[in-house]
């Protein structure tokens, strides 16, 4: 029996031997293998210096129009799902487009740099950006969707007085109670359930300390939040490039133990709000829009039929013209 | 590299002697020498386990094994994992034993993105009291995906990455695990078995979501 163990576990390894040496054994840390290569290690990508930090940038439409700043969600996403809206530029506005710093094709930070200074890194930022393309008396909304909507208050809370309009699409919160009472109905773990088992299984396979790997496993899980049974009404993916997995997960982590309030001043915020939440989106729905909404002191709330929480990709169609309408009344 | 990389399958390969179920040696009986094991719990997801192992007399006994795992969900055969391996009372001491065991382990993982195909190996040892009606016993175990064949979806290209690279992935992850085990005999043969603790992603890797695993067992020798 021992003989037969022994020469059973030599045919196996030398079969795996061969198996091997004869193909390309690859390493999942390099860069462009697994997960797209950033604007810091691709220089033909369009990209912005500012505020330190190196971002994924595009623009859409004269430089001179009333500008619309997309801010995308996560926090960890990019803008690609987004790129819909640049059709706005044809309606006579300035689109920016930037992938937020360690997200997406921007360059990547460690999370020191998050754990330090917490929300003030993507506020500094869009700050930031917002002034490199910013002409003189140019009037600038922002349109944020899920976590980019939070990020949009989070700039309007600082500066009430800089902004001229706002379309605020299914923000989780203004506050951490808000948005994680959210999180609490959209993320509702059923262990049993195919969804999350698409998510934890895969943590016996691929472990990492490395941003390409964190990326590339965060972007694999993410094909969970569209599986059969997702409260947020997705009913398949949305574009993406690269999942920001150290930011996501700094974020989160800052919020947690730091809370945060983004309402401490909207009420000196003049403009109305365009407030959009999707139809099918459980998780959501008009009565937590209402209650996050009511942080501002003009509102236009409107329902996007047809669509779950990836409103600027899954509702353009529905989304556009009310968006338009509302845009129209800002320029 | 490629040297390293063959080696460590080889390593995989031939830890094909161990693992499988919870054994107490105090009712190990060579005249009853196969066992079906039936788990149910966490273990990086909600799985039923179900164990079929044959003790040999050899220097010592030796307990070979294969291991299925199935996680619950609606699609029942998209990810599972097979282990083959055996275990071993390396050591005896009064009712004290030692044992270590070692398996080779096979995972499947597919979702709208991906299917992986993950070969590892899985080390742990125990030490604990054994008696003819119960044990106890604490775990310290290493598991590492030693290569894992990524195959990416048209879903993947299209709505991902364009230029993400099929191939084998040398190394891509590893876990510790530490907990504790137990089991109760009912009757002359049968046991009840409980396996508890969590697991630790190695170097400075970012744990499981769940970093935990829970085992409920029923073991019947024939």
């Amino acid at each position: 029996m021992k003989h037969r163990l022994i020469k059973l576990t030599l045919i196996v390894a030398a079969a795996a031997a061969v198996l091997f040496s004869a193909c390309d054994i690859l390493e999942p840390e390099e860069h462009g293998r697994l997960v797209p290569k950033t604007v810091e290690e691709d220089p033909s990508l369009p990209s912005i210096a500012v505020n330190g930090t190196l971002l994924h940038a595009e623009t859409f439409g004269d430089p001179n129009n009333p500008m619309i700043v997309v801010l995308h969600g996560g926090p960890g996403g990019d803008y690609r799902s987004m790129l819909k809206c640049a059709a706005f530029a044809d309606d006579g506005f300035f689109v920016v487009f930037y992938d937020q710093r360690g997200c997406g094709l921007s360059k990547r930070h460690n999370r020191d740099i998050y754990d330090s200074r917490g929300i003030s890194v993507p506020v500094d930022d869009l700050d930031a950006v917002i002034r490199h393309y910013r002409a003189p008396g140019q009037k600038v909304v922002l349109l944020g969707l899920s976590w980019g909507a939070m990020l949009a208050t989070a700039f309007i809370d600082e500066r009430p007085n800089d902004i001229d309009g706002a379309i605020l699409l299914e923000p989780g919160g203004f506050t951490w109670p808000d948005t994680e009472e959210y999180l609490k109905r959209w993320q509702t773990i059923d262990i049993f359930d195919e969804t999350v088992n698409d998510r934890v299984f895969v943590d016996q396979i691929i472990t990492g300390s490395e941003h390409e790997k964190l990326d590339y496993k965060a972007a694999i899980q993410g094909a969970a939040e569209y599986a059969d049974g997702n409260k947020l009404g997705l009913d398949g993916p949305s574009p993406f490039w690269r999942m920001g997995a150290v930011y996501a997960m700094s974020a989160l982590d800052y919020a947690t133990e730091h809370s945060f309030d983004f309402t401490t001043h909207l009420q000196q915020f003049a403009p109305t709000v365009l407030f959009g939440y999707s139809e099918r989106n459980e998780a959501y729905g008009r009565s937590h829009a209402e209650l996050v909404s009511s942080a501002y002191p003009s509102v236009q709330l409107i329902e996007v039929p047809g669509t779950g929480h990836n409103i600027t990709y899954a509702g353009w169609e529905s989304f556009y013209p009310m968006a338009l309408a509302y845009l129209n009344t800002v320029r | 590299m490629k040297t390293l990389i063959i080696a460590l399958v080889i390593l995989a390969a031939a830890a094909q002697s161990g693992y499988s179920q919870d054994v107490n040696w105090r009712t190990l009986q060579m005249d009853r020498p196969n066992r079906l094991q039936l788990n149910i719990g966490y273990d990086y997801a909600a799985v039923t386990q179900l164990s079929y192992s044959r003790a040999f007399d050899l220097s010592r006994p030796v307990v070979v094994g294969l291991h299925c795992s199935l996680p619950m969900g609606s699609q029942v055969v998209d990810d599972f994992v097979l282990r083959l391996g055996a275990q071993v009372e390396v050591a005896r001491w009064r009712g004290f034993s030692a044992t270590f065991k070692a398996a080779s382990n096979f995972r499947r993982y597919q979702n709208d993105l991906v299917r992986m195909l993950s070969f590892g190996a899985e080390f742990s040892a125990l030490i604990g009291y054994y008696d003819t009606d119960w044990h106890a016993a604490v775990e310290l175990g290493f598991d590492k995906a030693v290569a894992t064949r990524l195959t990416h979806s048209d879903v993947m290209k299209e709505y991902g990455y364009a230029g993400v690279r099929d191939g084998w992935y040398v190394p891509t992850g590893g876990n510790f695990s530490y907990g504790i085990q137990a089991g109760k005999t009912i009757g002359d043969y049968a046991e009840v078995t409980l396996r508890l603790g969590m697991t630790d992603a190695q170097f400075d890797d970012e744990d499981a979501m769940l970093p935990y695993y829970l085992q409920l067992g029923f073991g019947m020798p024939f």
